[in-house]
């Protein structure tokens, strides 16, 4: 019989709320973490709104050395910091009681962290304002004297994975990857199997992004990926809605502690959940666009079942990828029809980015931790903004309230920018 | 009860490096001693920090394409960065050498996992918009660059620099509908998309699997992170010697370019089509050095992990490798550190070679380049020597292969790679052909 893999912590940072209870919390309330941008001038901008963690303070999180050596990294560093630390106490563990070096991993999916805008337009002016040209030994000479060297460093992707390393004394397996919005959740997959093959008995995993700058607008918005509603935020992202313009992009971070079952079992740790199947696949289609009739979604999620063993008619909830674009909700919708057949239209689904944004590649992990939560409490987050379903949305979305329900098995869907798609079944753990 | 596992072969390989394009380009220079690093032609400018580069010379994507893929990759070209044009262009070389151009697969049973970097966008295509946002006195002027810059720029612009477009663009063209992922980890990316491409097939979510990486340094970016990272050679003479792995006077990384796509299937798959084998992949191990507040560790302790773990996987003993392709970034303490591990783990007497003397820092894709180099030296049961390796470090107690190439009957070998983090990817492989029976 395969290794089983529970997950014993859990620990994220959202738009909603600094920690795991603050935001699970604020998800049942229905509350919307979409304002206008703060973090820098986006008021000319045509996407003015966004998703943001509000006044994130590391030094809340860490011992006071520890985020002071932190103090210029990135956020999405800063996110998995914080977040991975709730896990990891969460998990039963602290500075005394930790897990085997040799044999716990870390697996993120996470984006590149963000260009240092403010240096890097500068030096990009100073070697092109003649020409519009940029004269690469003038930019060479500029970047030398101000550019950052760890605002530089850390836009590589694979440096959170390799700091949490670092910080949890994991000197297991270590991998990042960057599949787009389908990232964490790949990332959750991948390290479930390194667990299942036993090359670990513990992994953190999970995700984090910020896209909320500059740049990142700025391609989301030539993409006309976001939604442009700036004059009414908090109903910006609606999920399956008529008048859904686009997504609202998020940020934070979300980490789960993946543990062999009899490792977890033998030190008494609290159980959370199982992640019961995994399923990966790709669309091959387009760059830009998903395939017109869900091809990829549906064997993804049929995957994932069929890895679970599990019969696709006992799924009691569905966290869907649902970003509040036209194209995703509806092929989303076609793609769960088809591959549960009737049950689809009985099975509760909500999107929970009609709340926290779209967290991009931190994404599939926030909505898998909002799964197991579901599963432990008994009640499932509502699809807010749901006003005027559309006509090719004809599925229960959970509009508007919380809805206590048990749930024995969840379905979280994500789906990556490039046709990259994956879906996790997570259940109650049973004996 | 062992439930046997199912088994991996490597049935085609492209390859795009400094050295030039396909295999025997690579094999013969690899043979003769003929580095491919010289002074940086791309632009050639006065100040950088150190002007070496691996560069890919001639290389021109549309004369590698697949007849029936001509068409498409012409018009998608201007939405790949270099590092995409690389790795689309080593997959088609991969895909011909693999006999697969016309199919014969079920698209949902071939999947692909690639090393990739953070891509440097073009500074040109954002020129325009940032200096009409830039104010006299130099301060920049958001408003006027949400109005009137962000129109300036290319519609499709950031999707020419997702690291994740590698895979895309390749899983479009050959129509690959399995698993897809892209592994995001510096210099050890390549190796651990491998890694876990094999362990895909093996567990059975594919038969075949499109694998490898590519990346490119060759941008003023880069040169500049480097420099501002301290790890850039300082080497002050004949560019061609600036990297040289293991040798008394190494002084840091030289920048290159490069792709290497392994296509990699399950051992029945392959033998049904009578498909060319150039080897098993037997076993794979990742580790963390995992410092306190990061780094290498100076006595390679997560490297030892990997190369344990991956002996391990493969059920093989440490004096069962011919030979270990290392990392060897040819800075002063990485390349003492990675020597420190294999001495534990090997003893002074496994072969040691590092090729990046060859190639440069080709960074998300060494992991996969140094592999096909190392299946061509189990083929021609001769490894390539240490380029520019002329004074071993006396503190290197490993044997390093270099001079000359030394034959080597042994086809079993480590291939493994790191990054300045500590995060390292290592594979074991039996190179030649495949005995069906065992």
């Amino acid at each position: 019989m395969r290794r089983r893999v529970v997950v014993t912590g859990m620990g994220m940072v959202t738009p909603v709320g600094r920690d795991l209870e603050s935001s699970w919390s604020a998800l049942l309330a229905g509350r919307s973490g979409v304002a206008h941008i703060t973090l820098f001038d986006a008021h000319s901008f045509p996407t003015q709104i966004a998703a943001e963690v509000k006044d994130f303070d590391l030094p809340s999180y860490l011992p006071r050395d520890d985020a002071d050596h932190y103090a210029e990294f990135s956020r999405n560093t800063q996110f998995a910091l914080a977040a991975a630390t709730m896990a990891f106490t969460d998990a039963g563990y602290d500075g005394q009681k930790r897990p085997d070096p040799g044999r716990f991993g870390v697996y993120f999916g996470a984006g590149e962290g963000q260009q240092d805008f403010p240096r890097f337009v500068d030096c990009v002016h100073r070697a092109s304002k003649d020409t519009n040209r940029v004269n690469y030994a003038e930019f060479v000479r500029h970047g030398l004297e101000r550019l950052h060297p760890i605002h530089e460093a850390e836009q590589e992707p694979g440096t959170a994975s390799a700091h949490l390393a670092s910080f949890l004394d994991a000197r297991g397996p270590n991998a990042s990857c960057l599949t787009a919005c389908a990232a964490s959740a790949q990332a959750i997959g991948e390290a479930v199997e390194l667990i299942r093959y036993g090359d670990a008995d513990v992994m953190l995993s999970g995700g984090t992004h910020s896209m909320i700058h500059p740049f990142g607008v700025t391609g989301f918005n030539l993409l006309t990926a976001l939604s442009t509603r700036n004059d009414d935020p908090e109903r910006a992202s609606r999920p399956f809605d008529r008048d859904r313009d686009g997504f609202i992009i998020g940020e934070g971070a979300g980490m789960l502690m993946l543990e062999e079952l009899d490792h977890a079992r033998r030190r008494g740790a609290r159980i959370y959940g199982e992640i019961l199947g995994y399923g990966s696949t790709a669309d091959a289609f387009r760059l830009t666009d998903s395939h017109d009739e869900g091809r990829g979604a549906i064997t993804c999620m049929n995957e994932a079942i069929r890895d679970s063993g599990i019969d696709p008619s006992r799924i009691d909830y569905i966290n869907a990828h649902g970003t509040s674009t036209e194209v995703n909700d509806r092929i989303e919708t076609l793609a769960i029809k088809r591959s549960l057949g009737d049950s689809a239209y009985t099975v509760p689904i909500s999107s929970t980015k009609s709340m926290m944004g779209h967290l991009i590649a931190a994404t599939g992990s926030v909505e898998a931790i909002v799964c197991l939560l579901a599963i432990r409490d008994g009640v499932v987050p509502p699809t807010v903004n749901l006003e005027n379903p559309s006509p090719d949305c004809d599925l229960d979305y959970i509009p508007g309230e919380a809805r206590e329900l048990k749930v024995d098995l969840a379905l979280s869907n994500s789906f990556g920018f490039g046709g990259q798609n994956i879906a996790l079944i997570l259940g109650r753990y049973q004996d | 009860m062992v439930v046997p596992r199912r088994r991996v072969v490597i049935t085609g390989l492209g390859v795009i490096s400094p050295l030039g394009i396909g295999l025997e380009a690579t094999w013969s220079a690899l043979r003769e001693g003929r580095g491919g690093v010289g002074r940086l032609e791309a632009f050639p400018i006065e100040g950088l920090p150190c002007d070496a580069a691996g560069e890919v010379k001639d290389f021109s994507p549309k004369a590698l394409a697949i007849d029936k893929h001509r068409k498409a990759l012409q018009k998608n070209l201007k939405y790949m960065a270099r590092d995409i044009q690389l790795a689309v262009a080593a997959s088609e070389l991969a895909i011909v050498d693999s006999g697969l151009v016309e199919g014969g697969f079920d698209p949902s049973r071939i999947g692909i996992d690639l090393g990739a970097g953070m891509i440097s966008t073009d500074l040109d295509e954002l020129a325009p918009a940032i200096n009409l946002a830039t104010r006299d006195d130099g301060s920049f002027d958001y408003e006027v660059y949400g109005k009137e810059g962000i129109p300036e720029i290319e519609p499709l612009w950031m999707l020419k620099y997702l690291p994740n477009m590698l895979a895309c663009h390749i899983s479009i063209l050959n129509d690959c509908r399995g698993p897809s992922n892209t592994i995001t980890q510096g210099e050890a990316a390549s190796n651990a998309a491998i890694g876990e491409a094999f362990r895909i097939i093996q567990r059975g979510q594919a038969d075949l699997m499109v694998t490898g990486g590519a990346d490119s340094k060759i941008h003023p970016l880069s040169f500049i992170r480097m420099k501002l990272n301290g790890v850039n050679a300082r080497w002050e003479g004949d560019p061609s010697a600036a990297c040289r792995p293991f040798d008394s006077r190494r002084c840091g990384v030289v920048p290159g370019e490069g792709a290497g796509i392994l296509i990699i299937e399950e051992l029945g798959h392959a033998l049904k089509r009578n498909a060319k084998i150039y080897g098993e992949l037997i076993g794979f191990g990742s580790a963390c050095d995992a410092r306190p507040r990061g780094g290498i560790d100076p006595d390679g302790r997560g490297t030892e992990l990997a190369v344990l773990g991956a002996l391990r996987d493969a059920r093989i003993d440490p004096a069962g490798v011919g030979h270990v392709n290392a990392h060897g970034w040819s800075t002063v303490e990485s390349d003492l550190a990675e020597a420190r591990a294999y001495s534990r783990v090997f003893g002074p007497s496994v072969p040691i070679v590092g090729l990046k003397g060859y190639t440069g820092n080709t960074a998300s894709g060494c992991g996969s380049i140094e592999l096909i180099a190392s299946l061509l030296a189990a083929r021609s049961g001769l490894l390539p020597a240490t380029l520019n390796c002329d004074d071993l470090d006396p503190q290197v107690e490993v044997d390093v292969v270099r001079g000359e190439p030394r034959s080597s009957e042994n086809p079993v070998f480590v291939n493994l790679n790191f990054n300045r983090y500590g995060q390292v990817a290592a594979l074991a492989v039996r190179g030649g052909p495949v005995d069906a029976t065992t």
